[in-house]
């Protein structure tokens, strides 16, 4: 338990630490991770359009095919599709990414007004965020198990929505976990 | 160190008693402190004021420097000078530190405990660090994606049985027949092969796949020649649709008095995924004579009511494709004569060749597959079904 000491400070927590209030802290700065996950989002998003695109004017994406590495023949499968449907499984990738990046936006737009994040926020973000992580991985068995395939696209694709995660769950950890006590 | 002098009590009025030299009176009581948000307030003890700085209050000689308990000599309300007097001398406060206040001494929040109360940051758990969290979510994926890779690895095909006995058609002679150029592909066109789709009679519902596509079936054997150079016509066209997996290599069966030895794959063990289309093969017999697959009724439907004249010059010969109930095909659209004494590498490499007969007549049939498919699908998609020779070809399809 931290005291202070003597000289009036504390050994191990910042000044800031000691003035900061939870609820505040998230409030002060939506940080990187919110500019990170804006960005992904975007970028997620351009690929998506990109590949739902190519998919309803028929053109083959640009990338390998043949061997193991072959998106054309991944993207040509009937795993490309919603099952049961003839939807693009790129549409839903599209929403996944528009509903991050005005996640993201939102907090973002909380720390310029300098009012606090919504309290759901960042749990819901995250929640989205495991959402979006079940599909990779049901799209990452179908290539491996069913195809025998990997695409390119949709690994790039893959690889955004897992660090995605890893930035949700790392700004709700460091959102008011901190414990705070009183010294009296 | 100047002593006081002596007064008599009775002379010792505030305005009789002088103030000393080197003296340090004590005039005020002991101050409120004055707190600043965030910070611990000090009860300071009666702080004398220094009259030049760096004096010291006056200690008699031999008198200890602090007061027994600690407390402040705090001055008596209007009596001024006490400095003079014998009460030990005020200590010096210690910083930090806040002395208990002298019982009816003034001291500031005498109401109560004037500390507040401070919050104070105390380190999470490892287990709480984000990192931590984090880490352990990469390395569960990372588990995972392994464990796909495994079972992917050491899968068997996804319909049938594993053809163990055949080997896997190697990866250069697949990318042969995936990538044929379209330049070649437009170049040869219909490759002097005759239109081997004969439209159905009667409009009988279309035939649908496991998934919902249109369906083509094929019966073939792997000890057949002409399924044999038939099934590269078939690869070539289906892998403009969709994709082939566990695709395996044979040769037809030996016999000198038919067309011995003819390289070909074998759809046994096999599976294929489109969007477009689904694709149901029957191997009936292996290049023994042995059996393998048999139809299901629903299929021998089909070969009994079409696998016959008109449609085929022999009943119950092979191969025979029935695309969607639209088409049939029956025989081969490639000579298997032309490929013998090719084995698999040598007939995929000359299908970048528009010159060579052998890509003329395997590329030239499988144009003719593919638009007959593309006639089913509705010309999906549009960068196989628009493109020259296919959308040429489809329009010399004879229509029912």
């Amino acid at each position: 338990m931290n005291r202070p000491s003597a000289t009036g400070r504390t050994s191990r927590s910042s000044v800031a630490e000691l003035e900061a209030d939870p609820s505040a802290e998230q409030s002060r700065g939506a940080g990187w991770g919110a500019w990170f996950l804006l960005v992904v989002g975007v970028i997620g998003l351009g690929i998506s359009v990109y590949l739902t695109t190519l998919h309803y004017a028929g053109v083959a994406p640009l990338c390998s095919s043949g061997g193991f590495v072959n998106c054309e023949g991944v993207l040509k499968s009937q795993y490309s599709v919603v099952p049961g449907t003839t939807i693009p499984v790129t549409v839903p990738g599209m929403v996944w990414f528009i509903v991050s990046a005005a996640l993201a936006l939102v907090s973002i737009r909380c720390a310029r007004q300098g009012s606090a994040e919504p309290r759901w926020l960042r749990p819901g973000h995250l929640i989205w965020a495991l959402l979006g992580l079940a599909s990779v991985l049901y799209f990452v068995y179908d290539e491996l198990v069913q195809l025998h395939e990997l695409c390119e696209w949709c690994t790039s694709v893959h690889v955004l929505v897992f660090l995605s995660l890893l930035v949700t769950l790392g700004r709700l950890q460091s959102g008011g976990t901190a414990a705070y006590e009183g010294t009296g | 160190m100047a002593r006081p002098s002596k007064r008599r009590r009775q002379d010792l009025t505030p305005e009789s008693t002088p103030e000393r030299k080197d003296s340090v009176p004590v005039t005020r009581p002991a101050t409120p402190s004055v707190t600043r948000p965030g910070t611990v307030p000090v009860t300071r003890p009666a702080a004398p004021s220094a009259t030049r700085p760096g004096t010291v209050p006056a200690t008699r000689p031999g008198a200890p420097s602090t007061t027994p308990s600690g407390a402040p000599s705090a001055a008596r309300p209007g009596i001024q000078g006490t400095a003079g007097r014998t009460s030990p001398p005020a200590p010096a406060p210690r910083r930090g530190a806040a002395p208990p206040a002298r019982r009816g001494a003034t001291s500031p929040g005498s109401g109560g405990n004037r500390y507040r109360t401070q919050r104070v940051a105390v380190p999470r758990p490892r287990w709480q660090q984000p990192w931590a969290w984090g880490g352990a979510v990469t390395v569960v994926v990372v588990a995972v994606v392994v464990v796909f890779l495994l079972v992917g690895h050491s899968s068997p095909s996804k319909s049938g049985t594993s053809s163990s006995a055949n080997p896997l058609a190697p990866a250069s002679v697949l990318n042969a027949v995936t990538g044929v150029s379209p330049t070649v592909s437009s170049a040869i066109g219909a490759g002097g092969v005759t239109d081997p789709l004969q439209p159905l009679s009667g409009s009988p519902a279309q035939l649908t796949g496991p998934n919902g596509h249109p369906e083509l079936f094929y019966l073939g054997a792997e000890y057949c020649p002409y399924c044999a150079a038939e099934r590269w016509s078939v690869v070539i066209a289906l892998s403009r649709f969709g994709k082939f997996s566990n695709l395996h290599i044979t040769t037809s069966d030996s016999n000198p008095d038919d067309i011995p030895n003819t390289h070909t794959f074998t759809f046994l063990g096999s599976s294929y995924s489109s969007q477009y289309l689904d694709f149901a093969p029957i191997e009936s017999e292996d290049r023994s004579g042995n059996p393998l697959q048999t139809p299901t009724a629903a299929q021998q439907a089909l070969i009994n009511a079409y696998d016959t004249s008109p449609y085929s010059s022999t009943t119950g010969g092979i191969p025979f494709q029935d695309l969607a109930n639209r088409y049939i095909l029956s025989g081969s659209g490639t000579n298997p004569e032309i490929l013998q004494g090719m084995d698999w590498q040598q007939i995929a490499d000359t299908l970048s060749s528009t010159q060579s007969q052998v890509a003329q007549e395997i590329i030239g049939n499988a144009n003719w597959i593919t638009a007959g498919i593309c006639k089913v699908t509705g010309n999906q998609p549009g960068s196989v079904c628009n493109g020259a020779p296919i959308s040429t070809l489809e329009a010399q399809i004879a229509s029912s």
